[in-house]
């Protein structure tokens, strides 16, 4: 058993957590050896549910929401894509 | 925008419907197509925000515990202040699905509610820390994880045994003797806090076990949670838990959008006027 009182009270306040693994805290690309999701791409799907939504509540006809739908789809890809190339450049 | 064409049936019901269940105020008023659109979105973005979040973005309380030192708020057994969550107010809108919360929340002020006591017999999985005392007033800290037997309870000593390993491999085999605290049965965490006194062994005069077991599903799906909580899943699931509360504030905000087209109809008209139309209304 180690001991120490400063993990003691480490211990106290972490409860049942256990210690942090930093590397759930990093954005790695891989992690053994899988292939972990990019956060940006959760905005696709996203971005493709808020557009069928917005355009099925601006239009009835079906071919007019798709069809202006997938046009906010390609806006909003296109938008976030050149925020994303800006900010890439920008930290470079 | 009304339209002879769409038929808006019972205005108030369907917008009712469609708050109660994304697309069934579509459904009812024989919009096929857009109940179709409004569920699937809807209803997957939401669906994924819980999956994404391990089944935990949607809470709608904060619970804290009073005091400059955070203390759980499973094992507070005084008076605690409760605030309600700005993200439940989006989330709200998907449902039926988000409404569970409310009746957690119901559920976890009821005065039952209190950390306590064990009841019956105990027998869970175990994960922890073990904290033991030596003589000279040093202590050991192991992480420790196992199974946990409780039971049973005479006046406040509660008999029971615990094995398992150490963070190291080593078998820990510990009898349980003395006071046991179980957190609170209704709290939105999976891990139910158990705190109990163990006896010493060797140079160790006591010490005592600080971890969780289970909790059942229908106890902490989506209940007030505290901080604490809210650290460890911030802790486990990094961005993952931001994202997986992003997806379900915006399935309860587009809801906002279809229970509108239920009662109102579309903002821009049926979709068959000329495109120079189209566009200026677009525009305006």
């Amino acid at each position: 058993m180690r001991c120490s009182a400063a993990a003691g009270n480490q211990a106290a306040a972490s409860w049942e957590t256990g210690p942090v693994d930093v590397r759930n805290l990093t954005h790695d690309l891989f992690r053994n050896g899988r292939l972990l999701m990019p956060a940006i791409v959760y905005a696709v799907p996203l971005s493709l549910s808020i557009s069928l939504v917005y355009c099925a509540t601006r239009y009835e006809l079906p071919q007019k929401i798709v069809r202006s739908a997938m046009a906010m789809f390609a806006r909003i890809l296109a938008g976030m894509a050149a925020i994303y190339g800006l900010l890439t450049i920008l930290s470079w | 925008m009304k339209d002879s064409r769409i038929p808006l049936r019972s205005r108030g019901t369907a917008a009712v419907l469609a708050f109660l269940l994304p697309g069934a105020g579509h459904l009812y008023q024989g919009r096929r197509f857009k109940a179709a659109v409004f569920s699937g979105c809807i209803l997957s973005t939401f669906v994924c925000g819980l999956v994404l979040g391990e089944g935990q973005p949607v809470y709608s309380q904060v619970v804290h515990v009073p005091g400059p030192m955070r203390s759980p708020a499973q094992l507070h057994s005084g008076r605690i202040s409760t605030e309600w969550s700005l993200g439940y107010y989006a989330q709200v809108f998907v449902g039926l699905p988000a409404l569970p919360a409310l009746v957690q929340t119901w559920r976890f002020s009821h005065p039952s509610n209190v950390p306590g006591r064990v009841a019956g017999a105990v027998d869970e999985p175990f994960a922890g820390n073990l904290i033991m005392t030596a003589a000279d007033g040093e202590q050991s800290v192991v992480r420790v994880q196992g199974r946990l037997r409780l039971g049973p309870t005479s006046g406040d000593r509660t008999e029971g045994v615990f094995s398992g390993t150490d963070a190291g491999g080593s078998a820990v085999e510990l009898e349980v003797d003395g006071s046991v605290t179980l957190g609170r049965p209704v709290f939105g965490a999976p891990g139910r806090m158990v705190r109990c006194q163990v006896r010493g062994n060797g140079r160790f005069l006591g010490g005592r076990l600080d971890g969780t077991i289970s909790r059942r599903f229908v106890d902490w799906f989506q209940a007030p949670r505290d901080n604490l909580e809210l650290d460890r899943l911030h802790a486990t699931l990094s961005q993952r838990f931001d994202i997986a509360c992003v997806f379900t504030w915006i399935a309860g905000l587009l809801n906002v959008m279809a229970i509108w087209d239920a009662f109102d109809g579309p903002a821009y008209g049926y979709g068959d006027e000329s495109d120079e139309d189209d566009g200026k209304s677009a525009d305006a």
